[in-house]
């Protein structure tokens, strides 16, 4: 996949590096079991430091997306599935969200067609 | 001789300048700023990029007229060599002069045609490449084959010990010479890979054909290099050749490096605009911070790296807003101010120092004082005081000779091992002393005769 890293914007860098991993994988750019860059190698790429390229990856595996091996290096997770925190992480980001839109007048079926939009088309436009 | 040396120096800079300067490593890089495709074509642009070259090309020519004074100063080689020092910097000073007025031209323009803008400080980064990197470029191991042949002079030098000096500076050229495209090797698998499409098969092909050639290109001139340096060890340790064909071909071994490089380099930067042209889904990368201050070193602080590709020219430059860049940096400047107050401090006290022979009287005591080269003996040790009108001549091996004088230490035909302290025209003084001639003599013929009965005398008793 392309990483497109903006340095000057203000989102940390390794945040940038973790959400477009996360896009990556959910738009099938990245295909379960695919081997990603090593630390050494992405950090030489992007010209940043070790340690930022290692602070995402290390989200990225505590968040269950991503396994490291120490001999071959970084791989998307073969089963990837919704456990208990990430539904409750899921529930209340959409909280918030919804609670947002309804706060600034958008009703319920504004909302979900929103919803259905992103989910069946931006993630399957990605896919093809 | 010497003139030989700078003349080709001088020609080897102002050429390296002139078509290093305007190389362009990556394809829609002009003048170190980057512009999109369609923008190559523009007028404007192509008049700015003539302009640059015209300019460069005035510049090597007023460089050239400059440099011809120190062909007439070669009786004083310090002075020549403080030209030629003073003359190199202002070259590059003046060629990156010129870079930075011609680069803030094209900044403005690109900056008023708003020639994506948007796009400022995004890296694109492919993780399939990136992954597979280091598979690109040659396996470093071919670099053995190199280093083992640098050794050869060595294992000669060992063999032979007569010529071993010779040998063993040949070895040490051989070995710092594979050690540095070692080094230079490692930057180009090190070096960051780009991305030009959204096609991974595109960046790969991108990518790989950069590596590939370059590691490839430090390869040849290591093992190029080495295999020279050992046949001419071979040749030197059989045959006894002598130093000025040795000099001539190290010379021309670094013109031979010099044409791998560039051939390679151009190569790379030819399948890369290839590619390039083919896809239609490509994307620039636009970062031009970093090239504000020429193009000799990369000035940015948001970039951890401390080498990069370079913008203009070939290979690698400094990031000098670096910690390890401005040590490096403060090193090398450091270093080299060492060496040239050392040399031409050196040449200078060789130039305008006097030669004198003295004589102490109580223990008959002969000093010759010289720069450098002073030399003291016993009247007792002199076997033979004659003179000649022959100048002499043969090799010299630790010394310095220029049109005015010749001095320190030489191996004269028909005589060998001889220290040289010769000042003035014929007729020369030759004192054989165990193992060692002397040649000697005054700036007058008066001041000659007079050595000369002083030691025929000191030899009668």
């Amino acid at each position: 996949m392309i990483l497109q890293i903006n340095m000057s914007s203000d989102v940390p860098i390794y945040m940038q590096l973790r959400n477009q991993i996360v896009m990556g994988i959910g738009c099938g750019e990245l295909k379960a079991g695919q081997d990603l860059p090593t630390v050494r190698q992405l950090a030489e790429d992007i010209g940043i430091n070790m340690m930022t390229v290692s602070k995402a990856y290390t989200i990225l595996k505590n968040e269950g997306f991503i396994e490291i091996d120490r001999r071959h290096g970084a791989k998307v997770r073969k089963e990837l599935d919704p456990n208990q925190q990430f539904c409750e992480k899921l529930e209340a980001e959409l909280f918030l969200l919804a609670a947002e839109s309804k706060a600034r007048g958008m009703d319920k079926a504004d909302f979900f067609e929103l919803c259905e939009k992103i989910f069946s088309h931006k993630l399957k436009e990605k896919h093809l | 001789m010497i003139g030989w040396i700078l003349g080709f120096t001088a020609a080897i800079v102002l050429v390296s300048v002139y078509f290093a300067s305007q190389a362009n490593p990556q394809p829609n890089v002009r003048i170190g700023v980057s512009l999109p495709h369609e923008a190559l074509n523009d007028i404007e642009v192509k008049k700015i990029t003539g302009d640059y070259r015209s300019a460069l090309r005035k510049a090597v020519l007023i460089a050239a007229v400059i440099g011809i004074p120190p062909f007439f100063l070669l009786s004083y080689v310090s002075l020549a060599m403080l030209f030629m020092f003073v003359w190199i910097g202002v070259v590059f000073y003046a060629a990156n002069r010129i870079f930075i007025v011609y680069h803030d031209k094209l900044i403005v323009l690109k900056q008023n045609n708003r020639w994506f803008a948007k796009n400022a400080r995004i890296i694109t980064v492919d993780t399939e490449v990136s992954r597979l990197k280091d598979t690109m470029p040659i396996s470093g191991r071919w670099f053995i084959i190199p280093v083992l042949l640098s050794l050869l002079p060595f294992l000669f030098a060992y063999l032979e010990r007569d010529n071993n000096l010779i040998l063993i500076t040949l070895g040490v050229v051989s070995l710092t010479t594979s050690l540095i495209s070692i080094w230079l090797y490692t930057l180009v698998r090190r070096e960051s890979t780009l991305s030009v499409s959204r096609d991974t098969r595109v960046n790969m092909a991108y990518n790989t054909s950069r590596k590939n050639t370059l590691s490839r290109g430090w390869f040849l001139f290591a093992f190029s290099e080495a295999i020279i340096l050992a046949v001419m060890s071979f040749l030197i340790m059989q045959y006894d050749v002598n130093v000025v064909p040795v000099i001539i071909a190290i010379l021309l071994t670094s013109v031979l490096g010099l044409i791998i490089i560039i051939t390679s380099y151009q190569k790379a930067s030819q399948t890369q605009q290839r590619l390039k042209n083919a896809e239609n889904d490509v994307f620039y990368v636009d970062d031009d911070s970093g090239w504000e201050n020429g193009f000799l070193f990369y000035n940015n602080p948001y970039d951890e790296r401390t080498m990069v590709e370079k913008r203009s020219g070939y290979g690698q430059t400094i990031n000098i807003a670096t910690k390890k860049g401005k040590a490096f940096i403060y090193g090398t400047f450091a270093f080299s101010a060492l060496v040239l107050i050392g040399v031409t401090g050196v040449l200078l006290w060789a130039d305008f120092g006097e030669i004198e022979m003295g004589i102490v009287s109580d223990n008959n005591r002969i000093v010759i004082q010289a720069p450098m080269y002073g030399y003291e003996f016993n009247a007792s040790e002199i076997i033979d005081v004659a003179i000649t009108n022959d100048p002499p001549r043969g090799i010299r091996t630790n010394g310095i000779a220029t049109d005015r004088y010749l001095l320190g230490n030489f191996n004269i035909n028909d005589y060998g091992k001889s220290k040289l302290y010769i000042v003035g025209d014929a007729p020369y003084i030759v004192v054989q002393l165990e193992d060692l001639y002397i040649f000697i003599n005054g700036k007058s013929e008066n001041q000659t005769l007079e050595y000369f009965n002083l030691l025929k005398g000191l030899q009668a008793h």
